[in-house]
């Protein structure tokens, strides 16, 4: 059985190329400003601090296009693969973080999302923090305009934010990459994003039987 | 030692020569200076009082723990020093300094603020600022001696001392008749702010935890890849 299922339009595995490019440029070139006792020696020249700053600032207005781009794509759309968040979607992501963990045999029955990854990666990470990132980024851009607590408190949001994102972008990355039975996911991202049939019934049974019901 | 001025603003006549002094002694050019005087919020007439805006040299600098390069740093001996070497111009200290003190100079690429004159003070002389001033509203000395004095000076004109607790206490003393906040000096608390106590916990916290989950997920996947060998050879 070769039957394959399509997971990812080619929009969305380019949005997730870009954002695998986006993040890791903004995390780079904000280390030195981060703490430049232990990552000043990534300015060295050529590389300027400036040169850095103004990369973080054109990656943080690409990232911003590019959520206005996801918007319009998934609501107007093309494509609405549930995003929004249920209790179920809470109690789900519980049990399968027991899973993982082992405290538990059995996961959860799942539709197209995982549920913890849409609540942590998605709506948490890439909605909820960037969002906090990109509001408290303007504001150390622009200091004149806000009052010297707010810029004070803008500075801590803009590192704890820095650290939690990085935090989930670890286990993201475990999750997917390391982590070997989620390989056909892993594959099917970047090659055509088709995933076999068979894994996603097994991992995805509520999904499979939609697709299965509309064919 | 550490060192202080006393700004005693009930003989102050807001005539600038400290400004004059100021820039020339630290070659400033036409469109910099580093104490800014205007009148205090409701003050009107001859009896007028000014406010200076200068450096406090605060004992907790915010602008120093906002830098994350250590341009700016509090030396024993009272003044906040600039190291424009050492300074990437990122200007979190012009955003963060609740006296509104360090100011970005485009022209020059360079910080602003007040040393203190610490170069002079390093000869044994006073300030540019205090030899200047015509009034005597301006002293030079010892910063236990020169909180003293200001605390004499507010108590026989029923005033106020700003400085000796704001930012854990500043190296510059102003002797007010009113609140100085009415004046126009703004409030600030006494302890380094929250949210930069918070900043000095953060950092190192945040490598501890990035370590622990690296070596934690490193651990797990190599339990995992043993039980799978295990089972592999079990199967065989």
């Amino acid at each position: 059985m070769n039957e394959k299922i399509l997971r990812w339009a080619l929009a969305e595995r380019v949005e997730h190329l870009l954002i695998m490019i986006l993040i890791p440029t903004f995390i780079i070139t904000g280390l030195p400003l981060f703490d430049m006792r232990w990552f000043g020696w990534m300015i060295t020249p050529p590389i300027t601090i400036d040169l850095f700053r103004d990369i973080h600032r054109i990656a943080a207005g690409l990232y911003a296009g590019l959520a206005i781009f996801h918007v319009f794509y998934h609501t107007l759309a093309l494509r609405q693969t549930r995003m929004g968040i249920s209790g179920k979607d809470f109690s789900d992501s519980i049990k399968i973080m027991k899973f993982y963990v082992g405290l538990s045999n059995k996961k959860p029955k799942i539709g197209f999302h995982n549920p913890t990854e849409k609540i942590l990666v998605y709506w948490l990470v890439a909605v909820l923090f960037m969002l906090i990132m990109g509001v408290s980024g303007i504001m150390l851009m622009f200091p004149w305009y806000f009052p010297t607590w707010v810029y004070g408190w803008a500075l801590v949001a803009h590192d704890v934010f820095f650290l939690l994102i990085t935090f989930v972008i670890i286990f993201h990355f475990y999750m997917s990459v390391v982590y070997k039975e989620h390989r056909p996911l892993l594959d099917g991202m970047f090659t055509d994003g088709m995933v076999p049939a068979e894994y996603i019934k097994e991992h995805h049974p509520l999904w499979y039987e939609e697709v299965k019901k509309k064919e | 030692m550490k060192y202080a001025i006393l700004l005693d603003t009930s003989i102050c006549l807001g005539c600038g020569a400290c400004v004059i002094a100021c820039k020339s002694e630290n070659l400033l050019p036409n469109h910099i200076q580093r104490i800014t005087i205007k009148l205090g919020n409701s003050q009107k007439g001859l009896d007028s009082w000014f406010v200076h805006t200068r450096c406090m040299h605060c004992e907790f600098p915010v602008c120093a723990s906002a830098c994350p390069v250590g341009a700016l740093h509090k030396t024993d001996y009272g003044p906040v020093l600039y190291d424009a070497n050492k300074c990437i111009r990122c200007k979190r200290c012009v955003g963060i300094c609740p006296y509104g003190v360090p100011q970005y100079d485009e022209e020059r690429n360079l910080i602003e603020k007040c040393t203190l004159c610490a170069h002079r003070i390093k000869l044994g002389m006073d300030p540019a600022c205090v030899s200047a001033c015509p009034t005597g509203a301006l002293e030079f000395g010892e910063r236990e001696e020169m909180l003293a004095q200001a605390q004499a000076k507010a108590d026989a004109i029923k005033g106020h001392v700003y400085g000796d607790d704001e930012s854990g206490g500043a190296s510059l003393f102003v002797v007010t008749n009113v609140l100085p906040e009415e004046l126009g000096y703004p409030a600030v608390e006494n302890t380094q702010p929250l949210s930069m106590q918070i900043r000095d916990i953060i950092k190192p916290a945040g490598g501890v935890i990035t370590l622990a989950i690296l070596g934690s997920l490193a651990g797990i996947s190599l339990i995992a890849h043993r039980k799978e060998k295990i089972k592999e050879a079990e199967k065989k």
